[in-house]
């Protein structure tokens, strides 16, 4: 198979963590099997390329736009085609060129594609032209812990976060603010870490607290993925919160060495994450309010009740690393994507 | 004139700095010289007693810097040296403190029977003419005082730079976070101030608070500290392991000191919207607000103070005022001074 990459943007511009894995795909001279357009909020001056209409091969979208995890109510699933563009409060963003995505939406609905990929989909919406896609893993194995090293770890939670979502910062706040009744330290930025363990110093009874790290890394300060991994393999949990999308590139990194605590949702997953079972999952309401925390901030209380009353997370451990893999680009790409594409042609 | 020697009750001659501060204006003499004896007592992991204290034979000052543990103390009844009331009060049993020593101290207290009882953490209700509140001095020399349009156009409105050893600033940090959704920003590291106010104020109307953790192990030179609650509108002082906190008269050198009410003596009252701005908790009492664990008024109060800038600078105006009251040379003067002397009338 032959599969070529059209951004349907005038400039080509294809947002980083998509071309990458779009960059898996084989790809030869010559006319193409599959053309692959890829669909995502990335570029703000998003102008709207008139040669897709020209497009003879089939088309395949890969759609990654996110609809803003303060708005969707997650109630439908928006889908390209069906003239409902202006129905998603995040089309109405400052940044959004919404006028040339219309376009893009006529476009779809004038030149059906055989399927879409869709990031943000809602399982009940699934069908045999309309799948999940995830954000693939780009990083490399790593060394399975025994569960005496897993267990005792230095570190048990991991929250490294960017603002994007309000959940973010309320379970960052809860996590300062929960210390006092569940007992353990709390470490804040990546240059307290070996200050904290120099310094560290026990509670009133000699005994050494636990230790939680939430650490607030604004975009313009980001830490190098080097050391995210590597302070998130010290730690039994890696708590993955939404940001603009439901799905957020955390997701496929803090499985690869730790235990990801997620929020639970409707949404369909390439490979399900499935709490008690390769994951750790928050209960969450129905309404945005619950979404962004306001109704319910219980990441820390479900972290804290897990930590201290389950028996089963070296296993809940191992097969995340399983499930992980199997969103390793190449493998993704190769055992997932490209056969869903094969049975639609 | 009136002669004073400093003598520390510890074996090692040890005052911690902070005492020191407060009372080396007074202009002491060597013992033999002197016609009173000012002995000042905070609570240090080394303290050990020391016996020669019993051969004291002049008057005694006792200055009392004894935190009683904000977590702990239920602000009822005060602590006094010489009481026999030790077993009372758990900031005793701390870890690394030998409770032995501080038994040997307080029966030394019982005999000598002080003159005059300064005290930090002394409760309202018990002041005397022999007992009276001692503070924290102000070693920030006089700032210039800006003009109304100067303040109101103060980058930050609320500065809040905090050490763990009072659940209530963990608290509050959390409440910073949890609160800020569409409120205002939030800067949580040193290292960001410049970065952040490096990316342009799109719509030149935002509100940001800095609110940093800062762990005893990762301090922050008092030159940042004041530069930037010279930077803000409003700076916040939390209790620490005493409810009164050296912060206090740093941070109202040149921002509008927040802290929360308290029923304590001071030697110049802060006194809300006069000098600073008090924030009342709804159950004062309860004991989980004492401990710090629960009532989020901080917050709350400063948002609607950073919103009243008219209030807020005539805070600022009298908070100037009254910091310099604090300062070393004028407090022994004008405060320690003339009150020490009644111990010869």
């Amino acid at each position: 198979m032959n599969f070529r990459v059209l951004s349907p943007d005038l400039d080509g511009s294809i947002e980083g963590g998509i071309k990458a894995m779009l960059d898996f795909f084989p790809s030869s001279v010559g006319d193409p099997d599959v053309i692959l357009v890829p669909l995502s909020k990335g570029n703000p001056n998003f102008k709207f390329n008139p040669d897709v209409y020209s497009l003879k091969a089939p088309v395949v979208l890969i759609d990654f736009w996110e609809y803003g995890a303060h708005y969707w109510d997650r109630k439908e699933t928006h889908r390209w085609g069906e003239g409902r563009v202006e129905d998603f409060e995040i089309f109405r963003e400052p940044d959004v060129n919404t006028d040339e995505w219309l376009k893009v939406d006529k476009w779809v609905a004038e030149r059906p594609p055989v399927l879409t990929f869709k990031r943000e989909l809602l399982a009940k919406d699934v069908s045999s032209k309309l799948k999940p896609i995830d954000y693939p893993c780009s990083l490399p194995k790593a060394e399975v812990e025994s569960e005496e090293a897993f267990n005792s770890r230095e570190l048990e939670v991991f929250f490294n976060w960017g603002y994007s979502h309000n959940g973010r910062k309320r379970a960052h706040g809860k996590v300062f603010q929960s210390s006092f009744q569940y007992g353990y330290d709390i470490v804040s930025e990546f240059s307290h870490l070996d200050g904290f363990f120099k310094h560290r110093e026990p509670a009133r009874s000699g005994k050494l607290r636990p230790v939680w790290v939430s650490i607030h890394t604004p975009h313009f300060s980001r830490a190098s993925m080097e050391k995210v991994m590597s302070v998130n393999g010290r730690s039994k949990f890696s708590l993955s919160m939404p940001g603009n999308g439901v799905k957020c590139f955390r997701h496929s990194e803090s499985p690869v060495n730790s235990i990801m605590v997620k929020q639970a949702d409707t949404l369909a997953w390439s490979f399900p994450w499935v709490g008690g079972h390769n994951c750790i999952e928050v209960p969450k309401g129905q309404s945005v309010y619950s979404f962004w925390g306001m109704t319910e901030d219980n990441e820390v209380q479900v972290m804290a009740d897990a930590l201290n009353h389950r028996d089963d997370l070296y296993q809940i451990y191992l097969n995340g690393l399983d499930n992980v893999d199997r969103y390793r680009s190449q493998r993704y790409v190769d055992e997932y994507l490209i056969p869903i594409i094969l049975s639609c042609l | 004139m009136l002669k004073l020697s400093i003598v520390s009750p510890d074996l090692n001659s040890t005052v911690e700095g902070s005492v020191l501060d407060a009372i080396r204006h007074l202009n002491p003499v060597p013992y033999p010289e002197s016609d009173v004896v000012v002995v000042p007592i905070s609570r240090f992991h080394s303290f050990k007693f020391n016996p020669r204290m019993y051969t004291i034979n002049k008057p005694v000052v006792l200055v009392d810097y004894v935190e009683l543990g904000a977590n702990d103390w239920d602000r009822k009844k005060n602590h006094f040296f010489g009481a026999g009331t030790l077993s009372e009060f758990s900031t005793f049993d701390d870890w690394g403190i030998d409770r032995t020593q501080w038994v040997e101290f307080d029966k030394w207290v019982e005999k000598v029977k002080p003159k005059m009882y300064f005290k930090r953490e002394l409760l309202a209700k018990d002041v005397s003419d022999t007992v009276l509140p001692i503070d924290y001095i102000c070693n920030v020399p006089p700032q210039r005082v800006d003009t109304f349009e100067e303040f109101i156009a103060r980058p930050l409105d609320v500065f809040y730079t905090w050490g763990h050893s009072n659940e209530g600033r963990r608290r509050v940090h959390g409440e910073v976070f949890k609160q800020a959704s569409g409120r205002y920003e939030v800067i949580s590291a040193w290292e960001h101030f410049s970065e952040f106010f490096n990316n342009p104020d799109p719509n030149g109307s935002r509100k940001v608070w800095a609110s940093i953790f800062t762990p005893h192990f990762h301090r922050a030179s008092i030159e940042d500290v004041l530069r930037w609650s010279g930077r803000s509108k409003m700076s916040l002082s939390m209790p620490g392991a005493g409810i009164k906190c050296f912060r206090h008269t740093e941070v109202s050198a040149n921002s509008v000191l927040v802290l929360q009410d308290d029923p304590l003596a001071w030697s110049f009252p802060w006194v809300h919207e006069k000098n600073c701005i008090r924030v009342t908790k709804e159950n004062p009492d309860e004991w989980d607000v004492i401990r710090g664990v629960k009532g989020d008024e901080e917050v709350e109060t400063m948002w609607k103070y950073s919103q009243m800038p008219e209030v807020l600078y005539q805070a600022y105006l009298g908070g100037m005022k009254t910091v310099d009251q604090y300062r070393p040379k004028r407090y022994c003067d004008e405060y320690l001074k003339p009150l020490i002397g009644r111990v010869l009338l």
